[in-house]
């Protein structure tokens, strides 16, 4: 019993036969139900919703301005995280001074400011880049300075007895160091910029996925809300997996074996 | 004037604050360090003598006391071994042994040429592609005493390097490090628990006593060099572990 559901717990073709399965429970439920589509469409009808959304040129268009959004939101994000940390790491002072403003913009909702950001930075694009950056960024600035306080004192006093400059000690120690948190705060905010963006749209836009969902949800066209959902989902998980793919890269040596 | 002195700790003190209080770990402990030679400091463990090493190493400012230089420099490079290995996790051990040249901009290659000949000497030519954490504890150790050798150290500081050792291992590398101490001019200060060890290394003992630390006694170690282990069986050497070991618990049965 037990040695076949540790086989089992190998096999590689579960995963999709599972949501296989649940879009064939989906489809048979709408059947039997006769819920009209725009309560809950089947999932035939979301892919057929799929391709005449695309053929007529709405989809991806918005697939791009979203992509496009999360992508520079999470890139201005992580910078900015990044720069501001290392500073902070560096100055107890500066980080007693930023560290208060950081719990509070925790506290606030982003929902709430993304039609604060649509008054001051327009319905463009622009907003929803701002709204990215900040879900992206605090996240990302508490998991850095975490990774640096987790560096051990006494690797940090090595660089000292080696008199190491700036530079050399970020190099070698702190960015390295660091870069297991940071990847792993990296792949949680990958998909929680893609709310960001989102969000945004939602509260006001021209463009986007969440337009496309405003739209359709005024027209009743339920099947293409999904369609945009789908969507969405593809871009959550194209950036969670490139994070994934960069932590496989860059995270190349062994773990401690205690 | 020439002058063989090469740096003096003047009554050091050393106090941390703590929780309702100060720790006082240091109570004024003098001692000199003179040029290429080397001096073991043995006393009961969480006596401070990682302190004492932090505060020679310049990782640390004592809170009384002050390092003096008779030279007016300090002594440039000075390298640490630590009581851990300390090796970084993310680089392989040969650019973990290169990290002091790479730090100061020697170029890589060149860096990397340098090391794979100190591997070499510890007999770790073929863990240079190795990551730390594949390594075992003694090879570890090796690998953190080639990176403090590489920077040519005029001051090499060692707190307890063999210390997380076992008996076996330890005794191989003091015996290596024997070997060293009669190739490099390095002035090594090193701290120990383990007699044998210091008499076997050093050219002088400082006997440590506990919290809050001073030194108490100070003797000379009159083998000549070069040594050989062969010299741990003879009778002087049993004598003079005796003597030594009299001295720490005399002075512990004392306090």
């Amino acid at each position: 019993m037990k040695r076949s559901e540790n086989k089992l717990s190998k096999a590689k073709w579960i995963p999709p036969l599972s949501i296989f399965a649940g879009l064939c429970v989906w489809e048979l439920f709408v059947k039997f139900s006769k819920y009209p589509a725009f309560i809950l469409p089947a999932p035939s009808r979301i892919a057929q919703r799929f391709v005449s959304a695309s053929k007529a040129g709405i989809l991806w268009p918005n697939v791009w301005v979203t992509f496009y959004e999360v992508l520079l939101g999470l890139l201005i994000g992580c910078a900015a995280a990044l720069v501001i940390g290392y500073i902070l790491a560096h100055s107890p002072v500066a980080e007693k001074i930023v560290f208060p403003y950081v719990v509070v913009s925790q506290a606030v909702p982003l929902a709430a400011i993304a039609p604060l950001l649509i008054i001051w930075f327009g319905s463009g694009i622009r907003p929803k880049i701002v709204i990215c950056a900040l879900t992206v960024f605090f996240p990302l600035l508490i998991n850095i300075l975490v990774g640096y306080r987790e560096l051990e004192n006494n690797l940090s006093d090595l660089f000292t007895s080696m008199k190491a400059g700036r530079w050399a000690r970020l190099k070698y120690l702190e960015f390295p160091g660091i870069l297991p948190v940071l990847l792993g705060g990296l792949r949680i905010s990958a998909t929680l910029s893609v709310i960001g963006a989102v969000v945004g749209e939602l509260s006001g836009a021209d463009a986007g996925l969440g337009y496309l969902i405003n739209i359709a949800r005024g027209q009743y066209d339920t099947a293409l809300v999904f369609v945009a959902l789908i969507m969405l989902m593809i871009i959550a998980l194209a950036m969670y997996g490139s994070v994934i793919f960069l932590e496989k890269k860059m995270i190349v040596w062994t773990e401690e074996r205690d | 004037m020439e002058n063989d002195i090469l740096l003096e700790a003047d009554h050091i003190q050393m106090t941390f604050p703590q929780k309702g209080g100060e720790l006082h770990v240091l109570d004024d402990i003098s001692l000199t360090l003179r040029k290429k030679e080397f001096v073991c400091v043995i006393g009961p463990s969480g006596s401070g003598k990682s302190t004492l090493v932090r505060i020679l190493g310049g990782l640390l400012e004592p809170t009384g006391g002050k390092l003096v230089y008779p030279d007016g420099k300090e002594p440039e490079p000075r390298a640490v071994v630590f009581q851990n290995s300390n090796l970084l996790p993310w680089l392989h051990t040969v650019d973990n042994v290169a990290l002091p040249l790479l730090v100061h901009g020697v170029p890589k290659n060149q860096a990397l040429a340098e090391a794979e000949k100190w591997l070499d000497l510890f007999g770790l030519g073929g863990f240079a592609g190795e990551w730390p954490n594949n390594l075992s504890g003694g090879m570890a150790q090796r690998v953190a005493i080639a990176r403090a050798l590489i920077q040519k150290p005029q001051l090499l500081l060692m707190d307890e390097p063999l210390g997380a050792l076992d008996a076996m291992t330890r005794e191989q590398i003091s015996l290596e490090l024997m070997a060293f101490r009669e190739r490099i001019d390095a002035t090594v200060l090193m701290v120990t628990h383990s007699i044998s060890e210091a008499l076997l290394l050093s050219d002088r003992i400082l006997i440590y006593s506990g919290r809050p630390a001073r030194i108490i006694d100070e003797m000379k170690v009159p083998f000549p060099r070069p040594r050989k282990p062969e010299l741990r069986d003879t009778l002087e050497f049993i004598n003079m572990s005796k003597i030594v070991r009299k001295k720490i618990f005399e002075r512990e049965s004392e306090s």
